[in-house]
């Protein structure tokens, strides 16, 4: 089974989602981009031309999977039949990790396809932690989850976000995708400190971050991933450089999206921000 | 009124059912199923959700139930498009709520979330252009079937030819799982074409037409065919010996060109020889 700790060490670099509207780009020029993580279910349940690209790509990259629909949180039974799949995908792009949100889905069979908010009591984080602990004995991986971005919380909470991580974290081994974006577009929506959030989080557990765009509304903010990333979100990413060492890093780009090599600018300026670019060669295990 | 959590069981399903609501979330929560859930009160009260200066405790829940329909007629609309063409912003729009109401999204890909629209569309009764829109949502969802069809292989045109054609009675073919063959009521690929080429034309009359749709490589493909064409195709489809298949055809008819085009389209996977 795959050690955390490899995987907080391993900095990839600098990545990109891997996006249709690249494809040509990415197929045509192989540009020189780090790494690219991948919507796991956009490459399950087809064999046509995504997984036919996925599979040129891996050749040449390391690839990581973010899912979207684990539905971990939700109280319906385990999807094993998704597990299985998410597996096998796993293994055909050697994907370095595997992971998805700190969210519910759906309920009574039904998919939203939405992150939807968990309550951060003591019961939902037992169901999560029990759910945890049977994912990654399926994946034989420590599965990394995202805090994700919430309009609401539930009242009666016994933790913080951060301190739900921290007990997440410690009971289960699982790894963190903290997207500074979603710690800022929360604490705007819900009234706390996004730097006091950081320096909570257990870095020790963090395996990469990500950033985004997204919308303001007069009475929200909406995680949209479909604008430049905003000063305030640099800001903290900075501070989550500083406080975690570094840390693999990727630029979501959703809708909206812009040609390739605005995106793929968008992204390096990470760079100016205490993120790293990949040292050639230092990968361990990379196919080429 | 009790602040003590409710079980995560019945927030998720209340929750669930807010979203999908297809009104506002202010009616959902007004409607007997979330209340008996949650109680209305417990929501007011601030029991259930942290109250937000910016937002009531519907205004908080509109953010995910307007975001569930926008988002998944988004999806439709993309498998769907000349079919939003003939619907219109509007029609679509309430055309696919209805269909999500009665067909919820159970899988975890979005790849599959139309997959019941020819039949719902078969359904609506009262819907302008019924009889066509089942022809169109039948080629749309067969276009998507095809790009996400399980890989294959297909079988090499030598394989096939080098069979003595005295065998070909013995010969079956297996068919490559992107293959579709449609009988269509309408000339629906000239109509779906046209709108592809942003030169969109009126809804056509009735007349009949047939139709293969393919991946090879990573394309999809579509071709019309010819009714003899699309009978023998059907037949070597489904597992009939290719000697008695291609013998179905019309005397004078190119079935031998038919045939070369759906090998070398590698619409066959495998071919089995039957013993005697």
């Amino acid at each position: 089974m795959t050690k955390l700790r490899d995987l907080v060490d391993q900095n990839l670099g600098i990545g990109l989602g891997l996006r249709t509207t690249h494809y040509e780009d990415i197929l045509g020029k192989w540009p020189a981009v780090d790494w690219f993580e991948i919507l796991s279910e956009n490459y399950m349940h087809t064999g046509g031309r995504p997984v036919h690209v996925l599979d040129q790509v891996a050749e040449r990259y390391p690839v990581v999977m973010h899912g979207v629909s684990m539905n971990i949180g939700t109280t319906d039974p385990i999807d094993r039949a998704y597990l299985s799949e998410l597996k096998a995908l796993a293994a055909r792009c050697n994907a370095r990790w595997i992971s998805d949100h700190i969210c519910w889905t759906g309920v009574n069979g039904q998919n939203l396809h939405d992150l939807l908010p968990l309550p951060y009591t003591e019961a939902a984080l037992r169901h999560l932690v029990a759910r945890v602990k049977q994912v990654q004995d399926v994946l034989e991986r420590p599965l990394v989850l995202e805090n994700p971005s919430t309009y609401l919380q539930f009242a009666g909470a016994d933790f913080t976000e951060p301190e739900f991580l921290r007990e997440l974290t410690a009971a289960t081994g699982c790894g963190l995708l903290m997207d500074v974006n979603n710690v800022f577009v929360c604490a705007e929506n819900h009234g706390f400190d996004a730097e006091a959030y950081l320096r909570a989080v257990p870095w020790d557990h963090v395996v990469y971050f990500h950033l985004a765009g997204h919308t303001v509304h007069a009475t929200h903010r909406l995680d949209t991933h479909d604008h430049p990333v905003c000063k305030e979100v640099w800001q903290l990413f900075a501070l989550a450089n500083r406080l975690s060492g570094g840390r693999s890093t990727l630029l979501e780009w959703d809708a909206n999206i812009p040609d390739f090599a605005t995106t793929h600018r968008e992204a390096k300026k990470a760079l100016r921000h205490g993120a790293r670019a990949r040292e050639r060669g230092a990968l361990v295990g990379a196919r080429r | 009124m009790s602040r003590r959590p409710l079980p995560l069981r019945r927030l998720q399903q209340w929750m669930s059912h807010v979203v999908q609501h297809p009104g506002t979330a202010a009616d959902a929560l007004a409607g007997r199923t979330a209340r008996a859930l949650v109680p209305a009160a417990a929501v007011e009260a601030g029991d259930v959700l942290v109250p937000n200066p910016r937002l009531s405790a519907a205004g908080m829940l509109d953010v995910y139930n307007g975001g569930y329909l926008m988002r998944l007629v988004e999806v439709l609309q993309s498998d769907f498009g000349a079919m939003h063409h003939v619907l219109g912003d509007d029609g679509f729009r309430r055309f696919a709520a209805r269909y999500l109401e009665k067909h919820p999204s159970r899988h975890p890909n979005l790849n599959v979330l139309g997959r019941h629209v020819p039949a719902f569309t078969k359904a609506q009764r009262t819907l302008p252009h019924r009889a066509f829109l089942v022809d169109l949502a039948t080629l749309e969802l067969s276009v998507s079937c095809a790009f996400d069809a399980p890989e294959f292989t297909p079988l090499a045109t030598d394989a096939i030819a080098a069979v003595p054609q005295e065998r070909w009675d013995r010969i079956r073919l297996t068919p490559n799982p992107s293959v579709q063959l449609h009988a269509f009521r309408h000339p629906v690929d000239e109509f779906y074409q046209a709108w592809k080429n942003e030169k969109p034309v009126a809804v056509p009359k009735p007349s009949p037409s047939w139709l293969l749709v393919n991946r090879q490589g990573d394309r999809v493909w579509r071709r019309r065919l010819s009714r003899s064409a699309f009978r023998v195709l059907q037949r070597l489809c489904a597992g009939e010996p290719l000697g008695h298949a291609l013998s179905t055809a019309k005397p004078g008819e190119p079935v031998a060109d038919w045939f070369r085009d759906f090998s070398q389209d590698g619409l066959f996977t495998a071919l089995r020889v039957a013993r005697r």
